[in-house]
């Protein structure tokens, strides 16, 4: 029965992967692209939730070792691609197990002051460490330095004779990701890892090598990164440190906390709404400006009403979700009808529309705003998706088990 | 069994344990007293590798132990169930009962599982349950379950009555006697010194980071220092 279930969920995900291939052949270049880069941040997301969210451990810099996997197999690439001989999608495969480890060492590297050092401390490392990954990359003129570096073979070349595009490896790598860390704690085998983020003394005292845990989850954690950076290197064919920077590994456990940290289901769905976000708001057509001033006053005024709903209103939470959704309800009329109202002043009904898409970062952050105002312990918090919880939403009453947690 | 020898502990600066030696031999139910900040948690971190000594030496079963990583030590036989409890209050019961048992490989976990929750029936009951929510006696209950299914030879038990009501804290201290029974030697550090030397075989008066006294737990009992100190008089 376990193995006939484990099977079934192979075989799901090769033919996930297979039939989104064939769909995303089908796109415009500009969304199959965004495919594949979905399925980078799933994997950077899920990884970097190892780390910070099961083991708990505050690392900042998820960037540096997806820069150290996409610069490992891009130099070795250029460097030995033609002398090897290989089939171009073996030869892939191959580069992401190399970045891999190479990013596990570098994992390894930060890994150890994680067993001196603690919360923001650790952070405040783990952020240096990616810096100065970037910038002596910047300084090697032997792999472009500060121009950037042009990789070859690039993906069409690599899957030519597989007739795919090889976006199915992206989402394979993904689904990998997630699979490995939902063993990890589904395990008996997972359970030291929620153990040293819970209580590290009680989890010593237990028999839980507490420094081989952190070190595990940092070696496991980069070396997925790692290998997305392989990917990376060869579905751009060009790397360079600008892609590199703070802000991705900023953006990456903004998706972690965001989908509530912890929880593999919650990263990844936040990876993939967080990074279409973004995308989707290009698309927004001009508003007027007295259309914009109604949206914020009506935005802080929904969140203002959320905030005091979900701190002071004691009643049922079903009550209370009808709460929340007629005030929100409430809030957007509100600002669609000063949208209107303020059209009447002359200064801000003449003024010329704004195009909304060059707002799109700005309305990203207040989406962020919104979100972890109203909860804090993300999304998802520690919950994850199941079938079992699927047929309890479905009306099956069962006794809640894991109820509570913050 | 377990052998401690000179012993010196230092947090930074602080000295915390002078020149300590203690002794526990198989079977044996040990207890030591102290006021607050006496340095009995020290002890007992000490012993399960949590601190380091700085000087001094340590054996159990004929093994050094001074220099040993804690989760080595655990396997070696020595449980802790360290002092507020530290139950792992986002995981379930069970998971908590899990861990207790991470270092075995044997095939008798569930068989012990079984054991515990015969010994603990309010853990049973709340197998599933959340443990952040089971009351201050259950959590206690389930700290020593949980340190029990590793199996230990011998238990560092501190302060478990603390916080509970008199009738649970009797419970308690009855479930000590039977593991006692059962084969387990136990370390215990108290606070309920009266309880504590009555169910002790031996025990020790530990003051500012020395022992001071050592005797049968009757013996101390009677003593006049002791009962003026630790036995209200
Ligand atoms: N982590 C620490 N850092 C610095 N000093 C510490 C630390 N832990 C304990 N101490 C100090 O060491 C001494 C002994 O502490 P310990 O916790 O062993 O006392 P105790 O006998 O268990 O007291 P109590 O009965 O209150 O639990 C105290 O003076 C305490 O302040
Ligand atoms: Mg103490």
């Amino acid at each position: 029965m376990f193995w006939i279930s484990r099977l079934g969920s192979i075989l799901g995900a090769l033919l996930f992967c297979f039939l989104l291939d064939k769909v995303t052949g089908g796109l415009s270049d500009f969304s199959s692209r965004l495919v594949v880069l979905a399925g980078l941040y799933v994997t950077l997301s899920v990884s970097l939730n190892l780390i910070n969210g099961i083991t708990g451990q505050f690392s900042m810099g998820h960037a540096a070792f997806y820069q150290v996997g996409a610069y490992t197999a891009g130099y070795l690439s250029v460097t030995y691609f033609s002398k090897a001989h290989l089939p171009g999608f073996l030869w892939i495969v191959l580069m992401m197990i190399v970045a891999a480890i190479g990013a596990a060492l570098a994992g390894l590297i930060v890994g150890l002051p994680s067993l001196r050092l603690k919360g923001d401390y650790l952070a405040i490392v783990t952020l240096g460490f990616g810096e100065i990954i970037r910038i002596v990359v910047q300084n090697q003129p032997s792999i472009g330095g500060a121009y950037g570096m042009n990789v070859q073979p690039k993906f069409p070349q690599l899957f030519a004779s597989t007739g795919t595009h090889g976006v199915w490896l992206v989402w394979l790598l993904a689904i990998l990701c997630i699979a490995v860390c939902r063993n990890l704690l589904k395990n008996v085998h997972g359970l030291p890892f929620l153990a040293v983020r819970e209580d590290e003394i009680a989890s010593s005292a237990m028999g839980v090598n507490v420094t081989g845990v952190k070190v595990t989850a940092f070696l496991i954690g980069s070396a997925f990164a790692g290998a997305a950076g392989a990917l990376l290197a060869h579905y751009e064919g060009f790397l360079s440190p600008t892609m590199f920077t703070m802000e991705l590994s900023f953006i990456v456990l903004t998706m972690v906390v965001l989908g509530g940290t912890g929880s593999i289901t919650g990263s990844t769905l936040a990876a993939i709404v967080l990074f279409y976000l973004p995308e989707k708001l290009r698309d927004l057509p001009p508003v007027p400006v007295s259309f914009l001033v109604g949206a914020v006053i009506g935005a802080v005024g929904i969140v203002v009403f959320l905030k005091k709903t979900i701190d002071n209103y004691h009643g049922s939470s079903s009550q209370k979700t009808v709460r929340m959704i007629l005030g929100t309800a409430t809030g957007i009329v509100v600002a669609a009808a000063l949208g209107f109202v303020l059209k009447v002043i002359p200064t801000i009904g003449h003024a010329a529309p704004v195009e909304a898409a060059k707002l799109r970062m700005v309305i990203f952050a207040v989406t962020l705003i919104f979100l972890m105002l109203l909860r804090p312990q993300g999304v998802f918090a520690h919950h994850e998706f199941s079938w079992s919880w699927v047929k309890k939403l479905l009306g099956k009453k069962d006794v809640p088990t894991t109820a509570v947690s913050t | 069994m377990l052998e401690i020898n000179g012993i010196n502990v230092f947090y930074g600066a602080i000295q915390a344990l002078t020149d300590v030696s203690i002794k526990v031999e198989q079977g044996e139910i040990v207890s030591i007293i102290g006021s607050n900040g006496a340095g009995k948690s020290t002890l007992l971190r000490t012993i399960s590798g949590l601190q380091r000594p700085r000087s001094g030496a340590m054996s159990f079963l004929g093994t050094e132990i001074q220099d040993m990583a804690p989760n080595d030590i655990v396997r070696l036989g020595i449980s802790h169930s360290p002092e507020g409890r530290r139950i792992f209050t986002n995981m379930s019961v069970l998971e908590n009962l899990q861990l207790g048992a991470f270092t075995r490989k044997d095939n008798e976990i569930a068989q012990d599982m079984e054991a515990a929750m015969d010994r603990f029936p309010r853990l049973r009951e709340r197998i599933k349950q959340n443990s952040g929510t089971l009351s201050g006696g259950e959590q206690q209950m389930l700290a020593i379950g949980r340190a029990i299914m590793s199996r230990p030879k011998l238990l560092l038990l501190d302060e478990p009555s603390l916080g509970l009501a008199p009738n649970l804290v009797a419970e308690i201290f009855r479930i000590v006697l039977d593991l006692n029974k059962d084969g387990t030697t136990v370390l215990l550090v108290e606070q309920n010194a009266n309880r504590a030397l009555e169910i002790a075989h031996r025990a020790y008066v530990l003051e500012t980071g020395c022992i001071v006294l050592s005797d049968t737990g009757k013996n101390l009992l009677s003593d006049p220092k002791v009962k003026e100190a630790y036995l209200g008089g």
